[in-house]
């Protein structure tokens, strides 16, 4: 490469790299709200060049040594392989690396743990539709807990305001805006049930989906092609794309996180609920169960007889959503 | 017609992956068989609950009530009512219950429950549970109330009066929470 | 032999790159469209997916629509094929190489479409087998990776040997190619029940998951790609001098027609079911018809869709009507049209709405997504085109490999 056509090629890849999306971006009606966005951050842009950088290791060649650095370490994650298939020692070095592109990238940070299933544990969750009101506390702590986009206001919970007398789907209505609870109405909460029969694992052509030994449904962000093809396979509208590069400001990141959980997203690939995975693999609630003001959720250990689940699937008439489709969630409504 | 032969084939295998002839109950049930469970009146309890007197602004009541309350006496000087007065009774009609029902007049830093019994405020479902015995047997087993952060043994539930003010004990009505910055939006 | 390869590259290069002012107009204004598409994707890789019209809600719009649709189109192909190869049938042996270079195209169309719907592709690495994961045989979608790149190798292999052995002035061995040509066959109906069952498989969507699923697919394809490839023999027989007897056109009409019946037999089968009971599975189609809760954003599209059907089938029905070309030609780019959008608008798009848990959120492709698209059809149509072109001077017997005899 002639000197002139790499100083052009390099300056066409910081354009790439820019914090402000680049050029092109004020040709789109869009990109307002993503250069408000962008100023969440204050400054700190996402890692929206990374996929160029693992292209172009120019970086390698000039630049200082942070540049390099994130050269580095972009171009090693977008080698690294399946989280499945990874070993004790490839799990580290990603974490490590990962903590690290955050530090560099957006002065972050984080912890993100790699713990794995505990023994003898299948969680479950379980709904009481007698006592939720519609407050939405647990929307708002799934936000914070999990780091989800703050632009496209993402949320993995939604809220049915249903009136009283129908319980098909149709009747439901997720928008309400108004004094909780309405008169007339009960409120049904969904989210991912983490079905024991999962349609999005068996679909997904990249196995970058999967359920793991306590149950628990997840996603490896960084193996995932984006197709969407759970998005349309899931019977409970559970999975969420994401269509631009996250959002999340600084001082609002969550550094408590798992690699199969709440760490931060990239654009392009899917993510959804997983019971909070860092938080329930310490043995501590998910954010939605800790944050609801009225105890209309319940979680716990399906393979522990004295847990409060399972007393509630022994007393309780239960029922779980769509159980004609073979699903077997693991998520049950009751009633007082 | 051999390669849809086997694709039907292989079809056939995926669907019924040995796995799923099981139910999920079925499944629980094989690894874990539920036990006996206590029966709600044994006295047996395989949880703690959240204390509450540590969180009453004027616990100890003593500190003024210093030798028991005379209802019929403190009627007639409704004025020192005063010092409780955002205390509004809406829990059931007058006719039903009273302060008394639930506090105990000779001795105020306890609860009593209806057979006159004294019972600690930390045990507030002792009394609860007088009128409330479906809630309280649903509280018992984990059908009712709040588990405290953590879903593993040993096992801490809200106590009753941590959700509920037990003078008014029925959630209120609120506007729901919006986040983060753009309110009223719900995609 | 190697040499040999190397003019017809060569000569394949010079024909595809040489021609009379309207071939260069026609190219550049492709190029044109293709660039422009170009420049849009670009954007929508450097944003990502939100500058399509493309919800959480509705999570396949136009792309997938085009894909589904252009797998049928390539499917069709076989119809050609079978005769020709097979049956020895001397009229469609002149078409059969169109065949085949719609086929091509039409895969390549359906790739580049997949892509442009992947949120990341240059991820698209984990799909090849031991150096990623490829989750087959669970994963249906991994089954059409399979079909379609096995059908693309097959659909350029047997007309190149027989393109090649013909520049070398020879006849192609059938004991070499026409096991290939019988896998093709059954391979070309397993690519469109393949994708039929990508859809059919999922229970969350009541609209798809039906068993008339592949079926309609299959009759639905060689409706609209014998109807395709009807066209470009119009347009070739009009522009070359390359021979097309009207029995040709006369017999292609013939399996156009026959398959718009059963095509629309079957959709009487699925109104018939959806509008009998409706029951709360019939709510995408209450959507896609007549419209649900005030939204009615489909109903043009499918009526339009339906309309396009009927008077096309109508014309082809009648005997009289389908031998005059001033009807056929027409009745072809009707049924071609809708049965494009029976499958998009009126398929994809509607298996979205409502969601799984009821919501009802509309679907409007974007300026970008409509630029993609048309920048992949410019695509599909310049390879086409380019495959014609070499194709033809080799089987008018005008190209040879020089040394050999004229």
């Amino acid at each position: 490469m002639s000197g002139g056509a790499k100083a052009w090629f390099q300056s066409w890849l910081r354009k790439w790299n820019g914090p402000a999306g680049g050029c092109g971006a004020g040709l789109l009606s869009k990109s307002i709200g993503r250069r408000d966005a962008l100023k969440m951050l204050g400054g700190g842009a996402a890692a929206s060049g990374a996929v160029v950088n693992a292209f172009a290791p120019v970086n390698l060649l000039s630049g200082s040594s942070e540049e390099r650095e994130k050269a580095v370490i972009d171009w090693k994650e977008f080698f690294k392989t399946n989280y499945r298939l990874m070993n004790d020692r490839e799990r580290a070095d990603t974490i490590e690396r990962l903590e690290r592109k955050y530090k560099l990238e957006r002065n972050l940070d984080v912890k993100i743990s790699t713990a794995g299933p505990l023994p003898n544990v299948l969680y479950g969750y379980a709904f009481n539709l007698s006592k939720c009101k519609g407050y939405r506390e647990c929307i708002r702590a799934c936000i914070q807990e999990n780091n989800q986009d703050r632009a496209s206001n993402m949320q993995y919970i939604r809220i049915f305001e249903k009136p009283m007398g129908s319980m098909s789907v149709e009747s439901g209505d997720a928008r309400y805006y108004h004094e909780v609870p309405a008169e007339g109405h009960f409120y049904m909460g969904t989210q991912c049930f983490q079905c024991d029969n999962p349609p999005c694992v068996r679909v997904c052509p990249t196995g970058a989906t999967w359920k793991e030994q306590d149950g628990i449904v997840v996603i490896d962000y960084d193996w995932c092609i984006g197709c969407r093809y759970c998005q349309a396979a899931c019977p409970y509208w559970a999975r969420r794309f994401n269509w631009k590069e996250p959002t999340v400001p600084n001082e609002e990141v969550n550094p408590n996180q798992h690699y199969l959980g709440n760490r931060l997203r990239k654009k392009g690939v899917m993510e959804k609920c997983t019971y909070c995975i860092q938080r329930t693999r310490q043995g501590r609630l998910p954010a939605c169960a800790e944050a609801c003001p009225t105890g209309a959720r319940t979680f716990g250990n399906l393979l522990d007889p004295g847990s409060e689940i399972r007393y509630i699937l022994a007393h309780k008439k239960v029922f779980r959503l769509k159980e004609d489709l073979n699903t077997e969630p693991k998520f049950w409504y009751y009633m007082d | 017609m051999t390669i849809q032969f086997f694709a039907i084939l292989l079809l056939a295998c995926i669907g019924c992956g040995s796995e799923h002839h099981m139910s999920l109950m079925e499944k629980i049930e094989r690894a874990a068989p539920a036990a006996a469970a206590p029966a709600t009146d044994s006295g047996v309890r395989l949880f703690s609950v959240l204390s509450r007197q540590d969180k009453l602004a004027h616990f100890p009541c003593r500190g003024c009530h210093t030798d028991g309350f005379n209802l019929s006496a403190a009627a007639k000087r409704p004025q020192e009512r005063r010092s409780h007065w955002d205390v509004e009774l809406r829990h059931a009609p007058a006719d039903v219950m009273t302060c008394a029902t639930c506090h105990d007049y000779r001795d105020l830093n306890h609860l009593n429950k209806n057979n006159g019994e004294a019972v600690s405020f930390d045990e507030p479902s002792a009394v609860c549970r007088s009128c409330h015995f479906q809630q309280f047997k649903d509280w018992s087993g984990g059908a009712h109330g709040k588990q405290f952060k953590s879903w593993t043994p040993p096992r801490v539930r809200y106590n009753c009066t941590t959700c509920h003010n037990p003078h008014r004990p029925a959630f209120q009505k609120r506007w729901p929470v919006t986040y983060p910055s753009v309110p009223r939006r719900y995609p | 032999m190697p040499m040999t390869l190397i003019y017809f590259l060569r000569d394949a290069l010079r024909e595809a790159t040489s021609g009379g002012r309207k071939y260069h107009l026609w190219m550049g204004a492709l190029t044109l469209v293709m660039l422009t598409g170009a420049y849009a994707y670009s954007i929508q890789f450097r944003e990502g997916l939100g500058v399509t019209g493309m919800t959480d809600h509705v999570s396949w719009g136009l792309y997938i629509s085009n894909f589904t649709f252009l797998v049928g189109v390539a499917a069709a192909a076989v119809m050609l094929v079978m005769p020709a190869y097979i049956l020895h049938d001397v009229d469609f042996k002149r078409a059969v190489m169109l065949g085949e270079g719609v086929a091509v195209s039409a895969v390549v169309m359906c790739l580049c479409f997949v892509m442009a719907d992947m949120g990341g592709p240059h991820r698209g690495w984990h799909l090849i087998p031991v150096i990623g994961y490829f989750n087959w045989p669970q994963s249906m979608l991994t089954w059409d990776v399979i079909v379609l790149n096995g059908y693309l190798a097959l659909n350029l292999l047997i007309p190149f040997y027989i393109l090649f052995s013909h520049y070398r002035n020879r006849d192609p061995n059938p004991t070499l190619y026409v096991p290939f040509v019988i896998l093709s066959v059954f391979w070309a109906v397993s690519i469109h029940l393949v994708t039929a069952f990508l859809y059919a498989g999922l229970v969350a969507r009541p609209f798809w998951n039906s068993a008339l699923m592949g079926p309609r697919f299959l009759a639905s394809a060689f409706a609209a790609g014998p109807a395709l490839i009807l066209l470009a023999l119009a347009v070739i027989r009009s522009q070359t001098s390359f021979a097309i007897e009207d029995t040709t056109i006369r017999k292609l009409s013939l399996v156009i027609t026959v398959a718009a019946q059963i095509n629309l037999i079957m959709l009487g089968c699925e109104v018939f079911k959806e509008f009998y009971w409706p029951s709360e599975h019939s709510a995408s189609a209450v959507y896609l018809f007549f419209g649900h809760h005030g939204h009615h954003a489909l109903n043009p599209w499918i009526w339009t869709s339906i309309a396009m059907n009927v008077v096309a089938t109508g014309i082809m029905t009648v005997h009289s009507a389908r031998r005059c070309h001033h009807l056929l030609y027409p009745a072809c780019v009707l049924l071609f049209t809708a049965i494009w959008i029976e499958k998009g608008m009126g398929l994809i798009v509607p298996g979205f709405i409502p969601s799984p848990l009821g919501e009802l959120v509309e679907y409007m492709p974007t300026w970008i997504e409509v630029a993609v698209t048309l920048g992949i059809w410019a695509t599909g149509l310049f390879v086409f085109t380019v495959l014609v072109r070499v194709a033809l001077p080799i089987e008018l017997g005008r190209l040879r490999a020089p040394g050999t005899n004229r």
